[in-house]
């Protein structure tokens, strides 16, 4: 195992890092709202959504993983934390947030609770 | 004053590191992206892409979290590397509003000089982590090779 893995496994959130606001598109349907964020390089392992507050935290971290036996020859990204606040509705089940990552894409769901869901009244004559 | 002695063994503190620190708390509080300091990458260059060299060649990360690598176009021609493709480009489902949409979406297009003619049918690309990775070898006849003086 190389150093920097090493670092990567034992340190998920060192002090100093640079942090990023990860980019997030936010969508809404009947029954969730989906807070989807790009965070590229991490994976299950390195990202977390907490609740707590009504506030939900997703943060991530990744470093770029340099191949053996190569120089950098130019770097456009670097290691780094992501984290990004967001205040939820009142009207949410925080209970029931489920929160899936894949190819560097974070997806957090959140229900709406059962009262605020749209629903059709029967018009009677 | 105890927490003052946590500074740590990597001291001498500076200025500098607080200043620092004082800085990505703010752009945490702040939490928008628009500032360019805070964002993974410079607006308006898509891929961003670190470069890797060695005797061997050259391998290339390029950050595209989110992408179908179906929608990725790869090709090698003497010394020009070229992506293209679409990224986000899937409409909502019916009955889904969009309240906010901050990445990236559309078509793309990154052409990259490289310092030697790869040898095209030895590159390679593997995507893992929404991180595309490119492995191109130099091409045999330009390797560097070893002179042997002759000695007369």
């Amino acid at each position: 195992m190389s150093n920097e893995q090493a670092i990567q496994k034992e340190s998920p959130a060192p002090v100093n890092e640079p942090v990023y606001v990860p980019r997030v598109d936010i969508h809404e349907d009947a029954e969730h709202f989906a807070v989807v964020a790009d965070m590229p390089g991490v994976d299950a392992t390195s990202v977390e959504a907490t609740v707590q507050n009504r506030v939900l935290t997703i943060e991530g971290w990744s470093c770029p993983d340099k191949p053996q036996g190569f120089e950098a020859l130019g770097q456009e990204f670097g290691c780094g934390r992501y984290r990004r606040d967001f205040t939820l509705p009142d009207a949410v089940d925080s209970e029931r947030i489920q929160a899936r990552v894949k190819n560097g894409v974070l997806t957090v769901t959140i229900p709406k609770k059962d009262e605020v869901k749209a629903r059709k009244i029967q018009v009677t004559s | 004053m105890l927490e003052l002695l946590n500074i740590g063994p990597r001291a001498p503190w500076t200025i500098f590191d607080e200043l620092e620190s004082l800085q990505s708390d703010m752009n945490r509080l702040l939490s928008t992206p628009e500032s360019p300091a805070q964002t993974r990458r410079a607006r308006g260059v898509y891929p961003p892409l670190n470069v890797w060299s060695s005797n061997e060649g050259l391998v290339i990360d390029a950050e595209m979290p989110g992408v179908d690598p179906k929608d990725v176009e790869i090709s090698v021609d003497g010394d020009e590397l070229s992506l293209h493709g679409k990224i986000n480009v899937q409409e909502p489902a019916a009955g889904t509003t969009v309240l906010r949409r901050e990445r990236p979406a559309g078509e793309f297009q990154r052409t990259l000089q490289l310092p030697f003619r790869a040898n095209a049918g030895g590159v390679k690309a593997t995507f893992k982590s929404g991180i595309l990775r490119i492995t191109l070898p130099i091409s045999e006849e330009e390797k560097p090779r070893k002179i042997a003086i002759e000695t007369a």
